[in-house]
C-alpha cells in the first residue's frame, strides 16, 4: 500500500512527461532536419530520462566529448590495430593514421644541418620583433598547452613575447567549431591540426597564407625539414609552420625471431617475399585464433601510400593533386601482396580480432609481449616500448622494393592563422608560430618532457622528432639519454628517417579519400572485394572527391 | 477513469477559468475577459514561440535553402537547384546508410518495446527486492552513452568479449560481432535493448494505471491471466505503446551516439564504419558529410531526407494508431 503512495507521484510525472513528449514528437523531427541536432535523441532510452529533461539538446557538446571519447576507445576498437590516440596526442602528432592522403612525394631532403646558423638568427629576429610588438591576445585551438612539452615552450615564447596573451583550448580541433568560428568571422588566431588537413581548410579559405609575415620577419624556413614545408604549401602558398614529425619505422622483437630460429639481423624491409614468408612462419594460430600476429604490413590503417611508393614510385594520387590513379598494376601488386600476406597468418579478420584483445597502451603491448613478431609503426611506439627499457627490439628504417633506399611515410601538425585574422591579432598569431617553433622553444620543451617522463612517468625518455631540424639534433644527442641497444640504435635512425619521409596526399579532400580508402582496402584485405575491384572503387571515388570539389564554391 | 488519483490530478491540473461555467458571465465582460486571457497566454508562450522561431524554424529555413546549394560554410553558398537530392540516388554511402538505418530500426524497436514491455511486467509483480531490481534495471539509461559505449566494446569483443565468453559457456562460438560485416548491427541492436530502462519505467507506470476492477472482474468471469493481459492489459496500456513506438522510430532512426563511438568515421582516423560499412548510419555519415568533407549543402539535403522519411513513417504510426491505440473515447 505505501510502495503505491510512493508510485502515484512518480507515474504522474511520466504521464506529465508522455504527453509532453507526443507533443514534442513534431519538434523532435524537425529538429532532425537542422542536421545539428544529430545526436541528441539517441534512441528510446534516452529520449525518456528519468526528471524527463528532452534530450534533444545541442549536439555540440555531445559530439565533441564522442570525438574524445573514440581516442580512448581505439585501443580496444574494431578492425584498425590499437593505433592511434592517446600517445599521439602526448606527442601532439596528430593521427597517427596517415591513411589521409598522398602526393606530393616530398624528395628526399637533403636537408639536415645547413642551416643551423641561420635558424639562431632567425630565432632572435623573431624574438626581438615579437617583444617590440604591440599587446595582443592569441587563442590557440587544437593544441593543448597543459602537458610539461608545451608548458616549456610556451614559457621560452613568453619570456620573449611578454605582451602576449595567449589563451589555449587544448584537445585535438573540433572542425565543427572551427568552422563556425571562421563562418562567423570570430575565428581563434591560430590552429594547429595534421598537416593532412592543410589542403581541406586551405582550399577552401578557413586558413591563409603566411608568406607575408614570413618574408617580412626574414623568417628561415630552412630551420625546418623541406618534405615538411612542402606538406603545408597549398597552390604554391605557404599555409603555416610544421610542427612534430611522426614516421614510420619496422619494428622487429628480437626474442620471437630468435626463438624461431630466424637471425633478425637478415631481415630485409625491402625484400617482400623475405616479409611475407617470415610473417607466416612467425605468426601462431590456435583453434582458430590469432595468438600472435607475424607481420603486420598496416595496410588497414592507410598505409597503402607507403607499400605504392615503394612498390615502384607510385602515387596514388598525382603530384597535382587532380588525378586518382590508384588502379596502376604496381598498386593493384602491392594491394595483393598485402592481402597475400594476412591470408598467409590466418586472414585480416582473425587479425583484427586478435588486435582487440592487446592493450596497446602499456607494458602489455603487443610488441613488448611479442603477440606482434614485425610491424611497420610510427616512431612514436618507441616510447610504449620503453615501458620495458631491456626490451630486445631492432628498429630499422623501411626500403623501396628491391632496394637498399630507405622510404618512410611522414605527417605531423601544423600551426596556421585562421581566414579573418588581422592587423596585430595576426602579427600576435605569429610571434607566437615562430616562437613556439624555435630551436630554444622546441629544446626546453623536450627538456621538460624528459624530466617529467622520469619523475612521473618512471620511464626513460624516448626521442622526439620535432620538426626542427637544430633543434632535432640536440634532442637526439643530448637530451635522450642512452637506454639499451634498442632504443639507442632507433633513435640513430632518426636522422635517416627524416631523409626519406614522403607525406601523403594533403589537398583538399584528403578526409573524403582518406575515409574511401579505409572502407575498400579492408574489403580487398578482409576479401569481400579483390583487390582490383576495390582500387577500382576507390579510383571512382577518389576522382569523383576530386573533380566535385574543382566544381564547388571553395575552388579559387 | 475511476482511481482517484487521476480523478485527483485531472481537477487540480485544470485552472481555475476553465473550470467556471462561461455562460454565467455577461456577453461583454467575458470577451474582455478572453482578450485578457488570450494576451496573458500568447505573453506565456512567447518564449517559446521565440525559442522555436529563432532557433528551430529559423534554421530548418536556412537548412532548406541550403540544401538547394553547394556550401561548405567557409565559402558563400551557391545555389545548384536540386543537384544535392539528385545526387543522393548514385551516392553509395547514402544509399548504405539508409539501408543500414533501417535495418537497425526495423530489428530494434519492436525487440526493444518487447523487452521493456516483459520487463515492466516482471517488475509490476509483488517481488522482493523489486526497487533494486527497478534500479539495475533502470541504471543503464542514466549511464553516459560513451562510457557505455566503451563499455560494450569489451561486450562485444570476439576473442575475449564478455557475450562470446557467455556463449562459450554454453558451448555456443560467438561470432566476430563487431568485425564480421553480418553481426555487425544486430550486435548494436544488442546494445540498445541493453538501454531499455526508460521504456520500462513508462510502462510500468502505464502498468500501475490498469485499474485493478477490471482484472477482478474477468477474474470472476474466468478469464484466465492470459486473456486478461491480451484483453484488458494491453489496450489499457495501447496509448503509451504508441507513444513509445513513435519516440523509438524516431530515435532508432537517428542513432548517433553509440555508432560514431564504436565505429568513428572522424576522417581524421582511418576507422571505416564497420566492416564493409556495415555500420555506416543516416546521421553519422550525414555529419561526416557536413563537418569533415565541407558538403553542408549536402548534408543539408539529406536532413531534409530524413526529415520527410521520419514524417512519413510516423503518419503511418498514427493512422495505424487509430486502429489499435485504445482511449477513453473509443470506450463510450
Amino acid at each position: 500500500m505505501s510502495s503505491n503512495l510512493d508510485r502515484r507521484p512518480l507515474s504522474r510525472r511520466f504521464l506529465l512527461t508522455a504527453t509532453t513528449r507526443v507533443l514534442g514528437v513534431a519538434g523532435l523531427s524537425i529538429l532532425t532536419a537542422c542536421g545539428q541536432s544529430t545526436t541528441a535523441t539517441s534512441g528510446t532510452s534516452s529520449a525518456s530520462t528519468a526528471a524527463g529533461t528532452t534530450s534533444a539538446a545541442s549536439s555540440a557538446p555531445a559530439t565533441s566529448v564522442a570525438t574524445t571519447a573514440s581516442s580512448t576507445v581505439s585501443q580496444t576498437a574494431t578492425s584498425s590495430s590499437a593505433a592511434t590516440s592517446s600517445t599521439t596526442a602526448a606527442l601532439s602528432a596528430a593521427s597517427t593514421t596517415t591513411t589521409a592522403a598522398n602526393t606530393t612525394a616530398a624528395a628526399p631532403s637533403t636537408a639536415a644541418t645547413s642551416s643551423a646558423a641561420s635558424t639562431a638568427a632567425a630565432t632572435t629576429a623573431s624574438a626581438a620583433k615579437a617583444a617590440t610588438g604591440a599587446p595582443a591576445t592569441v587563442r590557440v585551438w587544437g593544441f593543448g598547452l597543459d602537458d610539461a612539452f608545451a608548458k616549456a615552450r610556451l614559457q621560452v615564447f613568453q619570456q620573449a613575447s611578454p605582451n602576449i596573451t595567449v589563451k589555449p583550448v587544448g584537445g585535438s580541433l573540433n572542425t565543427q567549431q572551427l568552422l563556425t568560428a571562421v563562418a562567423s568571422g570570430d575565428p581563434p588566431e591560430v590552429v594547429s591540426f595534421d598537416r593532412t588537413q592543410t589542403g581541406s581548410w586551405a582550399g577552401r579559405n578557413g586558413i591563409d597564407p603566411i608568406d607575408d609575415l614570413v618574408s617580412v620577419s626574414k623568417f628561415d624556413l630552412g630551420q625546418f625539414y623541406p618534405f615538411s614545408v612542402d606538406q603545408v604549401k597549398y597552390q604554391g602558398k605557404l599555409y603555416g609552420v610544421p610542427q612534430f614529425v611522426t614516421c614510420d619505422l619496422l619494428y622487429i622483437n628480437n626474442d620471437v625471431l630468435q626463438k624461431a630460429g630466424v637471425d633478425p639481423t637478415t631481415v630485409d624491409p625491402g625484400n617482400w617475399e623475405q616479409l611475407q614468408s617470415l610473417g607466416a612462419k612467425l605468426h601462431v594460430e590456435n583453434g582458430g585464433k590469432v595468438t600472435r600476429t607475424g607481420f603486420d604490413t598496416k595496410m588497414q590503417d592507410g598505409r597503402l601510400w607507403y607499400w605504392s611508393w615503394a612498390n615502384g614510385d607510385n602515387n596514388l594520387i598525382s603530384a597535382d593533386g587532380r588525378k586518382a590513379q590508384f588502379t596502376d598494376p604496381k598498386i593493384v601488386e602491392a594491394l595483393t601482396w598485402g592481402k597475400a600476406t594476412v591470408d598467409m597468418q590466418g586472414g585480416d579478420k582473425a587479425r583484427a580480432a586478435f588486435s582487440q584483445t592487446q592493450n596497446f597502451f602499456s607494458a602489455q603491448n603487443p610488441v613488448i609481449i611479442g603477440q606482434i613478431a614485425m610491424t611497420i609503426f610510427e616512431q612514436w611506439l618507441i616510447g610504449v616500448l620503453s615501458y620495458k627499457p631491456d626490451l630486445n627490439f631492432t628498429a630499422m628504417v623501411p626500403r623501396k622494393r628491391h632496394s637498399t633506399d630507405g622510404l618512410t611515410t611522414a605527417t605531423g601538425s601544423v600551426f596556421a592563422i585562421p581566414h579573418g585574422i588581422k592587423g596585430n591579432p595576426r602579427e600576435g598569431a605569429w610571434s607566437f608560430i615562430s616562437g613556439m617553433t624555435s630551436t630554444q622553444a622546441w629544446v626546453d620543451g623536450a627538456k621538460a618532457a624528459a624530466e617529467k617522463s622520469l619523475s612521473v612517468d618512471k620511464k626513460p625518455y624516448t626521442a622526439t622528432i620535432t620538426g626542427n631540424i637544430q633543434a632535432d639534433q640536440q634532442i637526439w644527442t643530448q637530451v635522450y639519454k642512452p637506454i639499451s641497444k634498442g632504443f639507442d640504435d632507433a633513435v640513430k635512425l632518426f636522422p635517416e628517417l627524416v631523409k626519406v619521409s614522403m607525406y601523403p596526399y594533403s589537398g583538399p579532400v584528403a578526409n573524403e579519400v582518406s575515409d574511401a580508402l579505409t572502407a575498400d582496402v579492408n574489403d580487398a584485405l578482409q576479401g569481400a572485394k579483390t583487390p582490383e575491384a576495390a582500387l577500382g572503387d576507390l579510383n571512382k571515388k577518389a576522382q569523383s572527391a576530386i573533380d566535385n570539389f574543382a566544381k564547388g564554391p571553395g575552388n579559387r | 477513469m475511476s482511481t482517484p488519483s487521476l480523478a485527483e490530478s485531472d481537477q487540480r491540473g485544470r485552472p481555475a477559468a476553465t473550470v467556471a461555467a462561461p455562460g454565467a458571465l455577461k456577453p461583454t465582460r467575458r470577451s474582455h475577459l478572453q482578450r485578457e486571457e488570450a494576451v496573458a497566454g500568447l505573453v506565456f508562450v512567447l518564449p517559446f514561440i521565440l525559442g522555436f522561431m529563432i532557433f528551430t524554424a529559423g534554421p530548418m529555413l536556412a537548412s532548406l535553402y541550403l540544401s538547394f546549394t553547394s556550401y561548405d560554410v567557409l565559402n558563400p553558398p551557391v545555389w545548384v537547384g536540386l543537384h544535392n537530392y539528385r545526387q543522393m540516388v548514385g551516392d553509395q554511402l547514402w544509399l548504405k546508410s539508409l539501408g543500414n538505418t533501417f535495418f537497425y530500426a526495423f530489428l530494434h524497436v519492436p525487440l526493444a518495446m518487447l523487452t521493456a514491455l516483459g520487463l515492466a511486467l516482471l517488475l509490476n509483480t509483488r517481488v522482493r527486492g523489486l526497487s533494486f531490481f527497478r534500479t539495475a534495471f533502470y541504471l543503464p539509461t542514466i549511464t553516459p552513452v560513451v562510457a557505455a559505449s566503451v563499455l560494450w566494446l569489451r561486450i562485444l569483443g570476439s576473442q575475449n568479449g564478455l557475450l562470446n565468453a557467455a556463449l562459450g559457456l554454453l558451448h555456443i562460438p560467438g561470432p566476430s560481432w563487431l568485425l564480421d560485416a553480418n553481426w555487425v548491427k544486430p550486435a548494436l541492436v544488442i546494445f540498445g535493448i541493453w538501454g531499455v530502462g526508460g521504456t520500462m519505467v513508462i510502462y510500468l507506470a502505464a502498468l500501475q494505471q490498469v485499474p485493478k476492477e477490471m482484472h477482478e472482474a474477468a477474474v470472476v468471469d474466468g478469464a484466465n491471466p492470459f486473456q486478461r493481459f491480451v484483453s484488458i492489459t494491453i489496450p489499457m496500456i495501447s496509448g503509451v505503446l504508441f507513444f513509445t513506438l513513435v519516440l523509438g522510430s524516431i530515435g532508432a532512426l537517428q542513432l548517433f551516439t553509440q555508432a560514431y563511438i564504436i565505429f568513428p568515421v572522424d576522417g581524421s582516423s582511418t576507422h571505416e564504419a564497420g566492416p564493409q560499412n556495415s555500420a555506416l548510419f543516416y546521421v553519422p555519415n550525414l555529419f561526416e558529410q557536413a563537418f569533415s568533407y565541407f558538403h553542408m549543402g549536402y548534408a543539408s539535403a539529406l536532413a531534409w531526407i530524413l526529415f520527410i522519411i521520419i514524417m512519413i513513417i510516423t503518419l503511418i504510426q498514427v493512422r495505424g494508431s487509430r486502429r489499435f491505440v485504445y482511449t477513453e473515447a473509443s470506450r463510450e
